[in-house]
């Protein structure tokens, strides 16, 4: 769960144990991160050889889907070997430059607290003002977000990479200012299935620093809705050991949800996206869930509550944590913590 | 003759309340969501609003703001069951933000017919709760 209790330590100072160096060059001191950047630049400038036709080719297959496969899991080293070979070779099948993200984050409002309490990322692609240069304008709070749902393992754990790494950036900065919020981490249900890449992932969260990791509640995203409680268990105890809290993201309309019960798993949730049917048909589907979880005693969070209805509707399911446009906007730097009341949902902001 | 325009999602609900509506008299006009019932508050010009809270494509309370907008000094009437949590936290807002009338659900025709002839014979009538509970406070 978030925690609102988040504050400086008693008579000390935890931003003097924050670390000083920048955690970019920790993270890719790592040889493994190196080269898998490495062999990103090499695609970058292999693809910006092609063709506009070409590229516009490789536009069209950015999002190639890989899905989730148990025998998939634990491939012997020569098979990954080949694998990213060929994606040398293939520099088509590579979605993003991983470098060339920014993020956006959502408050979450915790409904039982009446606070926007935690924020989520999310990436967009960054804006390019002049070439060679990225800038974080005023319409990346508004830019479509990077579609995370049908990436290999490896986009998937380059995206968790950065998404862990601008987190970090952004808990420092805050921490600087002496500020400590509790954030929401997502992290690809494909990255923690392959075991190489878990150890990846897991090697970068052990670099966070102690009081880091209090502020982090991990949201595994895009599993399958038929994922074993003993892989839920496993994921959820690597997890648990770098975060608060562990929360489940679980497929929009699925018919059937993962069995949590006894998995560490504090909160199952949804994100509405942005091609959502019908807004009555979410309604529903957002209630038979919420009441599924009732029966089963899990709390629920829901994203992407884009309109008032949607947002309304949450709140009368007892879904605890949501976010979404009717919430609050996407916002480009994390500034304080604010009081949310239900009245402020239908009603606006608060007169003070 | 009042002229109810009745915006309410839930189709069992919606026709259930327009028997009731016909046999006290009125005509009624029905909308499905927020959005269609704005529209046809334009066209059909009714006599009274009642409106459900929670509903697609426009819930309730943003639905009463707007018509409190356009048309200040018609009357409307909230109802609401609640949703899955039987938290009736909105049916007060509602008040709080233009409704005259608050209906719980399941409605008992009494309410309804008290709550019709109420705001059809004296329109500038302030209001009541028919929900229970404490009277709205001042924001």
């Amino acid at each position: 769960m978030f925690d609102a209790s988040i504050s400086k330590s008693p008579g000390g100072d935890d931003s003097a144990r924050l670390p000083s160096d920048n955690l970019r060059s920790t993270f890719l001191s790592l040889p493994s991160v190196l080269s898998r950047a490495k062999v990103r630049s090499e695609n970058i400038a292999l693809a910006e050889e092609r063709s506009s036709t070409e590229r516009a080719a490789i536009e069209r297959n950015r999002w190639h889907c890989v899905p989730y496969s148990p025998a998939n899991e634990l491939r012997p080293r020569d098979v990954e070997a080949q694998e990213l070979n060929a994606s040398i070779a293939a520099p088509q099948a590579k979605p993003f430059n991983v470098w060339e993200l920014e993020f956006r984050y959502w408050p979450v409002w915790d409904v039982g607290s009446e606070a926007l309490l935690a924020f989520l990322p999310e990436a967009v692609p960054a804006i390019t003002q002049r070439p060679g240069s990225l800038l974080a304008g005023s319409g990346a709070s508004r830019a479509p977000a990077v579609n995370g749902a049908d990436l290999s393992a490896d986009d998937a754990f380059e995206l968790d990479f950065r998404t862990l790494y601008d987190l970090a950036r952004k808990i420092e900065q805050l921490a600087s200012r002496d500020k400590r919020f509790p954030m929401i981490c997502p992290v690809h249900f494909e990255t923690m299935a392959s075991m190489r890449l878990r150890q990846e992932y897991l090697s970068l969260c052990s670099h966070l620093p102690g009081v880091w990791r209090r502020l982090l509640n991990f949201e595994v995203v895009c599993g399958p809705s038929d994922v074993t409680p003993i892989r839920i268990q496993s994921i959820a105890r690597d997890l648990q050991a770098y975060g608060r809290s562990l929360h489940w993201r679980a497929e929009f309309g699925s018919t059937s949800l993962p069995d949590l019960n006894y998995t560490g798993v504090a909160a199952l949730g949804l994100r509405l996206g942005e091609d959502l049917i019908d807004e009555g048909e979410t309604m529903q589907a957002m209630d038979s869930f919420a009441l599924k979880m009732k029966q089963l005693g899990m709390e629920t969070f829901v994203h992407g509550a884009s309109s008032k209805s949607l947002a309304t509707n949450a709140f009368c399911a007892n879904f605890r944590y949501i976010s979404g446009q009717a919430i609050h906007p996407a916002i480009l730097e994390i500034e304080s913590l604010r009081s949310f009341e239900p009245l402020q949902l239908v009603a606006g902001p608060r007169r003070r | 003759m009042i002229k109810v325009l009745l915006i309410e999602d839930d189709q069992l609900v919606r026709s259930t309340l327009t028997e009731m509506l016909i046999d006290l008299g009125c005509s009624v006009i029905e909308a499905e969501d927020g959005s269609r019932g704005l529209a046809l508050l334009q066209s059909e010009d009714p006599t009274l609003v009642i409106t459900d809270i929670l509903m697609p494509n426009k819930e309730g309370t943003e639905t009463i703001q707007e018509i409190r907008a356009a048309k200040p000094d018609l009357p409307i009437v909230a109802i609401s069951g609640g949703g899955v949590s039987g938290d009736l936290t909105f049916l007060d807002y509602a008040q709080r933000l233009g409704a005259n009338h608050i209906l719980q659900k399941p409605i008992d025709l009494n309410d309804l017919e008290a709550c019709v002839n109420a705001l059809a014979i004296n329109p500038s009538n302030p209001g009541t709760s028919m929900a229970g509970g404490d009277a709205p406070k001042e924001l």
